[in-house]
């Protein structure tokens, strides 16, 4: 049966407990892919002064407060640290337990936590005339921070470039290659940054306000770190005109998925996942059969390699849905999940999901649940793998 | 015992405020009074209908065949709603039911079917493989009526493509009451316990319940009736669902008749008078709207002629019942709009 969802939402396994213990584990996966978006950073001792964490994540508490919280391998929480306010991704140091936390766009600051001693050590200040969408990636080092930034009274995408060892000091930025620049990855060697331009203009005294629908127009970027030198890039086709690229995830071989936002019909049906390699012309669409992708309601919120990287994974909380493809393209799996989307790799060839009522599911490389917990209150946006 | 003096001491000394809801309850009667006995009565209308498509083609019943048809489609419309587990699994409920078809596929690939004699009609292993949009209700409706909506003779082939398309229902009807039995009564009856990875807590199984619903009642506002409707100048009566078989209302009042016995059976326990009345109120409107509308005629000719402003009452009553629903379930059951859904970024 071509292209049908097969969906492995009923699978009995053990329902860890969350909250009950806390788990030091030291366990790590070497090849687990990290950050949103890629390749493993390796073990990063540092961390381990934070409980080792697998994962970072944004999460609303049952009394209303945000927080940002780090997630053992097998979901648990390890630490939960405040937040001032709604977060939306994380990034997390290669080598020391700091991560930035970013505000919901369009947010003017984001903060430097010390994940190990429970407090916050810098505060990134979007310069004037800018704010951050909610994204950023450390360099292989560490020693920059780059950061998805509008340059509002333009609409142009930037990206700020932060130095980590001196204070997170705002050292320079370079065009992002297209409006609207979200989430951002760094390639597996290290010497570019993948950017996903949204291609949707917005202005912070309009809020959210889409300004440019009509002429919108999506792109994937590949900017050299060292200089800002635009690499390549990769526009949707005509027909998806509408598509909006805001998620991503490199695999460790440097494929990359791009995960997309239809701003037509919901009910359309249309690919809202892509891969690409520089080197290539086009994008790789990730087809299905029109009524198996209208049911993700045209929007992807996450995306996700698993950690070998031979399938990529998006979830639609509007949907309450996830679907896999692998990556030559083809629909492999589906998995039903209310409001599910946090996903990163998990051990082995399946993922870990995070859902807003409060739900960590590890899933194996059919999307089929193997173990889940509910903690009270709500994941946020995105499951930062570490 | 103890426990249930204590709650009825309680009870008596807070009369305002509600029991915490039981969401297993729910989820329980709504298995053993709707999905249950609703798959089952499905099965068997699918294997009737396979019965009568299976005889020798030159000693099929026509009359028969067709009424047989239109029992297994009402039978389907009482359970089709439960989008979720054994309708989602291997992309079944579409394999019964191809719609909404905003691409004209079923028209198509049925023609594609029948211009190659696919011989996928005589195996049906080989038919099960064959794209969704050629199986199912709107196949077979495609086979058994014409573009006039008159009854269509059917030729040798003709005939055994119903059989195929019959026996492919029926089996799949087979199948999803066998996968609600198990495993999915012991997953949405253990919702929350420790083991089970589908629902981590009780009250998701009625989340569930609640999406699904308004789901079904949402396509119903759009696609079977909004759809048709078109704008004044510009009816589009062919896009009404089953129009060909006549059945364009009789789906909308099955479906509305499959919410209300959803709420009642599984949710009116549990909701305070004043909600269980508003819910009432709103379901007598959008029957006595829907019962205005079939005096009127069918909804395919309704939608460009006198009968119009009945079928956008329909619709408005439809809407009015959704927000029913949602507000008067939702949070007397702790239900509350996605996070992330909500979000948009």
């Amino acid at each position: 049966m071509t292209g049908s969802a097969p969906t492995s939402e009923s699978r009995r396994g053990s329902t860890l407990q969350m909250g009950t213990e806390v788990r030091l584990t030291r366990r790590r996966f070497l090849s687990r892919t990290g950050a949103l978006c890629a390749v493993a950073t390796m073990a990063a001792p540092g961390w381990a002064a934070a409980g080792a964490p697998a994962y970072l994540a944004a999460a609303r508490s049952v009394d209303g407060a945000y927080r940002l919280a780090g997630l053992d391998a097998s979901g648990a929480p390890i630490f939960e640290l405040p937040l001032p306010g709604r977060g939306h991704a994380a990034a997390a140091h290669p080598l020391r337990p700091e991560a930035v936390a970013f505000a919901r766009r369009p947010g003017a600051f984001a903060l430097v936590i010390d994940c190990a001693a429970g407090h916050e050590t810098a505060r990134l200040d979007a310069p004037e005339g800018r704010h951050f969408y909610g994204h950023g990636a450390f360099s292989r080092d560490g020693a920059m921070l780059f950061t998805t930034e509008n340059a509002y009274q333009t609409g142009e995408g930037r990206i700020g470039v932060w130095d980590a060892r001196d204070g997170y000091r705002r050292i320079g930025e370079v065009a992002s290659g297209g409006i609207g620049p979200h989430d951002i990855c760094l390639t597996p060697d290290g010497s570019m940054l993948v950017v996903a331009n949204g291609g949707i203009r917005t202005h912070p005294s309009s809020g959210r306000e889409k300004l440019n629908l009509d002429t919108m127009r999506a792109s994937l970027a590949y900017v050299r770190a060292s200089d800002g030198a635009l690499q390549a890039e990769a526009r949707l086709p005509e027909a998806l005109r509408l598509g909006s690229i805001r998620h991503l995830s490199v695999a460790p071989d440097g494929l990359v998925a791009a995960a997309m936002q239809w701003q037509g019909d919901p009910d359309e049906g249309v690919p809202l996942l892509a891969f690409h390699r520089p080197e290539w012309p086009g994008l790789l669409l990730a087809e299905a059969e029109p009524h198996v992708l209208a049911r993700m309601k045209g929007y992807a919120g996450s995306v996700s390699f698993d950690a070998v990287g031979r399938a990529a994974a998006i979830t639609s909380p509007r949907g309450g849905l996830a679907l896999a493809w692998d990556r030559q393209g083809a629909q492999i799996a589906g998995w039903a999940r209310e409001d599910v989307c946090g996903i990163a790799s998990g051990a082995g060839a399946g993922w870990v999901a995070t859902d807003g009522l409060g739900g960590v599911t590890l899933l194996d490389k059919d999307l089929a649940p193997i173990a889940a917990s509910r903690a009270p209150g709500a994941w946020d946006n995105h499951l930062v793998g570490l | 015992m103890l426990r249930l003096i204590l709650a009825a001491a309680l009870a008596l000394l807070a009369p305002s405020a509600r029991a915490e809801t039981d969401h297993r309850a729910v989820a329980t009667r709504i298995l053993e009074a709707v999905i249950l006995p609703g798959s089952d009565a499905f099965a068997d209308a699918a294997a009737r209908l396979a019965d009568a498509a299976a005889a020798e083609c030159a000693e099929v019943d026509a009359a028969v065949l067709r009424e047989r048809f239109h029992l297994a489609w009402d039978a389907w419309m009482a359970i089709q709603h439960f989008r979720f587990g054994p309708l989602q699994e291997g992309d079944r409920a579409f394999a019964i039911a191809f719609w909404p078809d905003e691409r004209g596929a079923t028209g198509r690939t049925v023609a594609r079917v029948l211009k190659a004699q696919d011989p996928a009609v005589d195996d049906p292993a080989a038919f099960a493989e064959l794209p969704v949009s050629t199986r199912g209700f709107f196949a077979l409706e495609r086979l058994l009526w014409d573009d006039t909506g008159s009854a269509a003779p059917i030729d040798d082939y003709q005939c055994r493509y119903v059989a195929a398309g019959a026996a492919d229902l029926s089996r799949l009807g087979a199948e999803i009451a066998a996968r609600w039995r198990d495993p999915w009564a012991e997953t949405v009856t253990t919702a929350g316990e420790p083991g089970n990875v589908t629902f981590l807590a009780a009250s998701e199984v009625t989340q569930r319940l609640l999406a699904v619903m308004l789901a079904a009642l949402a396509e119903t506002r759009k696609d079977r009736i909004a759809t048709p409707l078109g704008s004044f100048d510009r009816p589009r009566p062919r896009l009404a669902e089953a129009w060909r078989s006549g059945r364009s209302l009789r789906q909308i009042r099955l479906l509305l008749e499959a919410v209300e016995a959803t709420v009642r059976r599984g949710f009116m326990p549990e909701l305070s008078p004043a909600r269980a009345e508003a819910l009432d109120a709103a379901f007598r409107d959008v029957f006595a709207r829907l019962a205005t509308a079939e005096e009127a005629a069918p909804l395919s000719e309704a939608v460009a002629g006198q009968g119009r402003i009945r079928v956008e009452a329909l619709g408005q009553a439809v809407a009015r019942l959704e927000v029913a629903v949602r507000d008067g379930l939702g949070p007397d059951l702790g239900i509350t709009q996605g996070f992330n859904a909500a979000d948009g970024d």
